[in-house]
């Protein structure tokens, strides 16, 4: 058997396996139990297994390998030692930081980690600032900017409604999350001021109502997958049974 | 060498010691110490008590002794005394002095003991009518005078009875005692006469010139012991009153037994208190040295103890053992109900994909506004033109996902962009690997405009060099492939030069990444991002769908807006095959949980309303819920 | 020693960051140097992700050679299995051949998928409880919205569309629940930035001492 009609068994075998694999993971809402449990290990295995090979062929072979490869068949020596200037410090970087894996030799690996944590860090304030705060204060300043208004009246009335209700919720919702206190008389229990205080229960409300809508999402994303499941068990079923 | 053993601390020293080594005590007694006088005083038996002249004699050795020249000046004992009734003087202490059994008191036994003051010699006797004139003179003092002089016979004085005062019997009984020898005075102190003479002419230096003149008029007279008279029979010792017991001085009290045992404490060494015992010493415990006191290092354990120690390792030891859990039952009564869930939603699930129905309504673009934004969006790519794709779902979600990125990819295909396939999740290549083959023309004869980057790490690290250079991020394909001198992606040199930026991703925080680190660089550069995202990211990245500006211009959520967009686009799929099922699922999750909520409420509310007689004791019921 | 090495890390993460963010601002005088640093980040993150790896091998490894016979050895055995045939597998046959498809599809895409549709019956068993351990006015909103847009997200059956729901649910989703989103959105860039802000300033190290 080649490995053409090797590929033409794939599809039933594979049909097969997912099959029974589902069957193990659908076992849970009886319990925990050993079927589960091996099929969750499998998962684990196959995910890693093709997480390693993946980092492997996209980094090392394409960005390291592949190009000294390409440059020393070139014949430029000039050129390989640029790439070499160019890799080698990450490679060497990549290598100290593999200290990492040994409990004694961990502590070697932590520059190596500071600076992956500092230029992380920078690259997610920038993100932050340019990609989300900036310009949703911006939406929440101008939800009521007249040239995005519709013409009609009728609308008009909703859209200002709704305006008003977009901008008091984003604030109440902000200030739900502020946390600081008045000064307070010693052994009375902290509050923060009436204001902030009636504002944060607003703001729990459209929070509320922000995660209803972000939980009825989950059951049904949730809900499609248990659809795309039952349908994939009958067209096995259909397919080697009936 | 002979020792003598101390007589405060009990240890034995050398004889010749005088101090005890140990508690510096003096080891010889006192008496070797003592003047001749205290010593004389103390060896002294007592004496018949003096007669009545004496008395006078007594009376006016106590006014030489304490200075008394006039009556006036005499206290009230003393003026009582110098008259005492006859009887009280001339009565011997027999009874006390002949029973041995019978405790005598010492002082009393000194007064009948004392001896007949010696005559003081010419010197010191004053002159007569030299000091004090005559008639001045009380009458026994003048006796006293008259009594010095042996050729004057001593008078008694007429006996004085007491007027209403009924004579004690001892003092009777004393009375009735014949004395035919003169009671002889005792004087208070005795001196050696050449020692009396050595201080009187000497010495201003001498210690004992600053004794006064009655003291200094005492002679070293020895006073003669005189035998104890023998007791007559008949005489019966007499108990004491209880007044003259407490009139008894101090030192006379024979001695009790301390309140304490005092032979274990030390003896003071230095200070003003040497030689007493039980006293705080002087010396700081501090500079005594002593050994320390040894402590012996063996615990001392008791039989509880010792059971109580075994007890407590056995508990120890079980810590460490791990307990067997008690058999669980399978079907607890959650998992009845969890089963019943399970069933309820998949039969009928199941029963529509059997029955392949197609009956429910695809929804109406207007209720998903998104749709038609992003379906504009996908029209506007020109042929050849490069798009990237962005595979970033998660193999679960392939069932919702799939059938909006397969009507996308389908799109692009008939419209021939140029698909750039990449992931920054490590299933995604194999994922994008799999919409590709949807777009085969034919088995074998993969789509010809589309090139699979790989997996970009970092998260948004590898966005943000992606944004920057994608040739530096990405630079071949897992087959080894340069793309970029490919014709369609030579003129890519950052992310903006992509015509379209297309995201697929179930994660909403993955769509916050690739929002914030590509829409500000795309948005500069005037191209659209297009989001197709599952149902639990939308209400994440709706906000970015809106303002003036909005960071997203195109949004495809969940299975509602993928088959909308496979409807819109005619590209068939398997969604509508789903939509069916989709829809009685969803209406079957919104009845159970409406009325197991309502339910669940009502039976709170019944429990909390039953009398509690099953309440155990000292259980307390559950805290309200607190309102925030 | 371990106050000075302490320090040097922190120096060292500063730095980078420092440059990294001083790249954003003045692009024309430091953008090389970003796009440099941020490259050796990215494949240092693929290192992390191999040291992830690495140390999930070593973990079931470990199991294996304990003397005790238990469930948890056969566990590890599966997973130390299969992962082992997946690298053989995929690195021969490469990332995305037709072998490396079938075993993502076959392995990885029905057991995940069918972990969501537990998810599923799970969701439904816990929001019908809700209301019975927590009875508050938030619990009562958050339920009464989760229905609305679960009967208005699609026609029903035998019913079709239902004007009234479908538009409350569209409502629900692009008022209140934009607004709430937005307000969490910027609460989220905000401490992002103040944990980038303290990471840069040394106050907080979360890759150790």
């Amino acid at each position: 058997m080649n490995l053409e009609q090797l590929s033409q068994w794939a599809d039933p075998i594979g049909a097969v396996i997912g099959f029974v694999l589902t069957l193990m993971v659908l076992s849970y809402v009886i319990g925990d139990n050993f079927l589960f449990r091996i099929a969750i290990h499998i998962f684990i295995g196959v995910a890693s297994g093709y997480a390693a090979v993946i980092i492997f062929y996209n980094i090392f072979w394409n960005q390291v390998i592949l190009p000294l490869l390409l440059v020393f068949l070139q014949g430029a020596p000039s050129g390989l030692l640029v790439s070499l200037a160019h890799i080698l410090p990450v490679l060497l970087l990549g290598g100290w930081m593999l200290t990492k894996a040994s409990p004694r030799l961990a502590r070697l690996g932590t520059p190596v980690l500071a600076f992956l944590v500092g230029v992380g860090a920078a690259t997610v304030i920038g993100g932050a600032l340019f990609g989300t705060l900036i310009p949703q204060v911006a939406a929440t300043a101008g939800v009521l900017d007249l040239d995005a208004a519709p013409d009609d009246t009728g609308k008009l009335v909703g859209w200002f409604i709704s305006s008003i209700f977009i901008l008091v919720g984003t604030v109440t919702t902000l200030s739900y999350f502020q946390f600081g206190v008045r000064p307070h008389i010693e052994g009375a229990i902290p509050t923060r001021h009436p204001f902030f205080e009636s504002m944060a229960t607003i703001g729990q409300g459209f929070i509320a109502i922000t995660l209803g809508v972000f939980f009825a999402g989950v059951l049904a994303a949730a809900l499609v997958a248990l659809v795309d499941r039952a349908r994939f068990l009958w067209q096995v079923i259909q397919s080697i049974f009936l | 060498m002979a020792e003598i053993l101390c007589p405060e601390c009990g240890k034995s020293n050398t004889d010749e010691l005088e101090t005890c080594r140990f508690c510096q005590a003096p080891l010889k007694p006192i008496d070797d110490a003592l003047p001749d006088w205290l010593g004389d005083l103390q060896h002294s038996e007592p004496e018949q008590p003096t007669e009545t002249s004496s008395t006078g004699e007594v009376g006016g050795l106590e006014a030489d002794l304490f200075g008394v020249t006039s009556d006036s000046d005499l206290p009230d004992w003393l003026r009582q005394s110098a008259t005492p009734p006859k009887s009280e003087i001339h009565a011997p202490p027999a009874p006390a002095s002949t029973d041995p059994t019978e405790e005598t008191p010492d002082w009393l036994a000194a007064l009948s003991s004392l001896p007949e003051p010696k005559a003081l010699p010419p010197s010191k006797v004053p002159a007569q009518g030299s000091a004090v004139p005559a008639e001045k003179l009380p009458d026994w003092l003048a006796n006293l005078g008259e009594a010095q002089n042996p050729d004057i016979p001593l008078e008694e004085p007429p006996p004085v009875p007491f007027d209403g005062v009924e004579t004690p019997d001892w003092l009777t009984s004393l009375d009735n005692v014949p004395t035919d020898k003169p009671v002889e005075v005792v004087p208070a102190f005795t001196f050696n006469e050449e020692e009396d003479a050595e201080l009187l002419v000497g010495g201003e230096d001498q210690p004992l010139s600053t004794l006064p003149d009655w003291a200094s008029q005492i002679t070293s007279e020895q006073t003669e012991v005189l035998p104890p008279e023998p007791i007559e029979p008949g005489l019966v010792p007499e108990e004491l009153p209880g007044w003259l017991i407490a009139m008894r001085p101090v030192e006379s009290v024979a001695p009790t037994a301390p309140l304490e045992d005092l032979s274990g404490t030390d003896v003071v060494s230095a200070g003003p208190l040497i030689g007493l015992r039980g006293v705080l010493s002087a010396e700081p415990d501090a500079l005594k040295s002593r050994k320390p006191v040894s402590y012996s290092l063996k615990l001392h354990v008791t039989d509880d103890q010792r059971s109580r120690l075994v007890l407590m390792e056995e508990l120890l030891a079980s810590e460490l053992t791990p307990k067997p859990l008690p058999a669980q039952p399978v079907l607890t009564p959650q998992n009845i109900f969890r089963l019943g869930i399970a069933l309820a939603l998949f039969l009928p699930v199941l029963f529509m994909m059997i029955r392949q129905s197609l009956s429910v309504p695809l929804p109406s673009m207007e209720t998903l506004p998104g749709v038609q934004d992003f379906y504009n969006e996908l029209v506007d790519v020109a042929p050849e033109t490069p798009v990237l794709l962005a595979i970033d779902y998660e193999a679960g979600f392939t069932g919702e996902m799939e059938v909006g990125a397969r009507a996308v990819v389908e799109q692009l295909a008939r419209q021939q962009a140029y698909l750039v396939l990449m992931s920054t999740n490590t299933t995604g290549p194999a994922l994008a690997e799999r919409l590709l083959t949807e777009i085969a023309i034919a088995p074998g004869k993969p789509y010809p405009n589309a090139v699979n980057l790989g997996y970009l790490p970092g998260g948004a690290l590898g966005l943000a060099e992606l944004v920057l250079s994608p040739r530096q991020s990405l630079p071949y394909t897992l087959n080894a492939i340069d793309p970029w001198v490919l014709p369609s992606l030579t003129s890519i040199n950052t992310l903006s030069d992509f015509s379209l930026v297309i995201v697929m991703t179930n994660d909403a925080e993955t769509a916050r990444a690739w929002i914030e680190q590509t829409s500000p660089a795309l948005q500069a550069n005037g191209v659209s991002l297009l989001l197709v995202t599952s149902s639990q990211a939308e209400p994440l990245v709706i906000p970015y769908t809106s303002g003036a500006l909005p960071q997203v211009q195109g949004l495809l959520a969940g299975l509602p807006g993928s088959v909308l967009l496979e409807h819109r686009t005619g590209v068939a799929s398997n969604g509508s095959g789903m939509w069916d099922a989709f829809s009685l699922s969803l209406t079957i999750s919104a009845l159970m949980i409406l009325i197991g909520s309502v339910s669940g409420v009502v039976i709170t509310a019944l429990k909390e309303g039953k009398p509690e007689t099953k309440k155990q004791p000292g259980r307390k019921s559950e805290p309200k819920q607190e309102q925030s | 020693m371990k106050k000075a090495l302490s320090i040097g890390n922190a120096l060292i993460a500063i730095a980078a960051g420092v440059l990294v963010l001083l790249g954003y601002l003045l692009p024309e005088l430091l953008g090389t140097l970003r796009t440099l640093l941020v490259q050796w980040a990215v494949i240092l993150a693929a290192f992390a992700l191999l040291l992830g790896i690495i140390n999930l091998v070593m973990v079931h490894g470990k199991r294996l050679t304990t003397p005790k016979a238990s469930l948890n050895k056969l566990y590890s055995a599966v997973l130390l299995l299969s992962l082992i045939l997946t690298i053989l597998l995929v690195g021969i046959a490469t990332p995305t051949s037709f072998w490396s498809v079938w075993l993502v599809s076959t392995f990885q895409v029905p057991v995940e998928a069918s972990l969501l549709a537990v998810l599923a019956v799970v969701l439904v068993y816990s929001a019908s409880r809700l209301l019975s351990r927590r009875l508050h006015w938030t619990s009562l909103l958050f339920l009464g919205t989760v229905v609305l847009v679960l009967l208005g997200m699609a026609p029903l059956l035998f019913i079709g569309e239902v004007p009234i729901l479908s538009s409350l649910r569209q409502w629900l989703a692009s008022v209140p629940a934009l607004a709430g989103a937005r307000g969490l959105l910027l609460g989220v860039a905000l401490g992002a930035i103040a944990t980038g802000l303290r990471i840069l300033m040394g106050v907080d190290r979360p890759y150790g001492d």
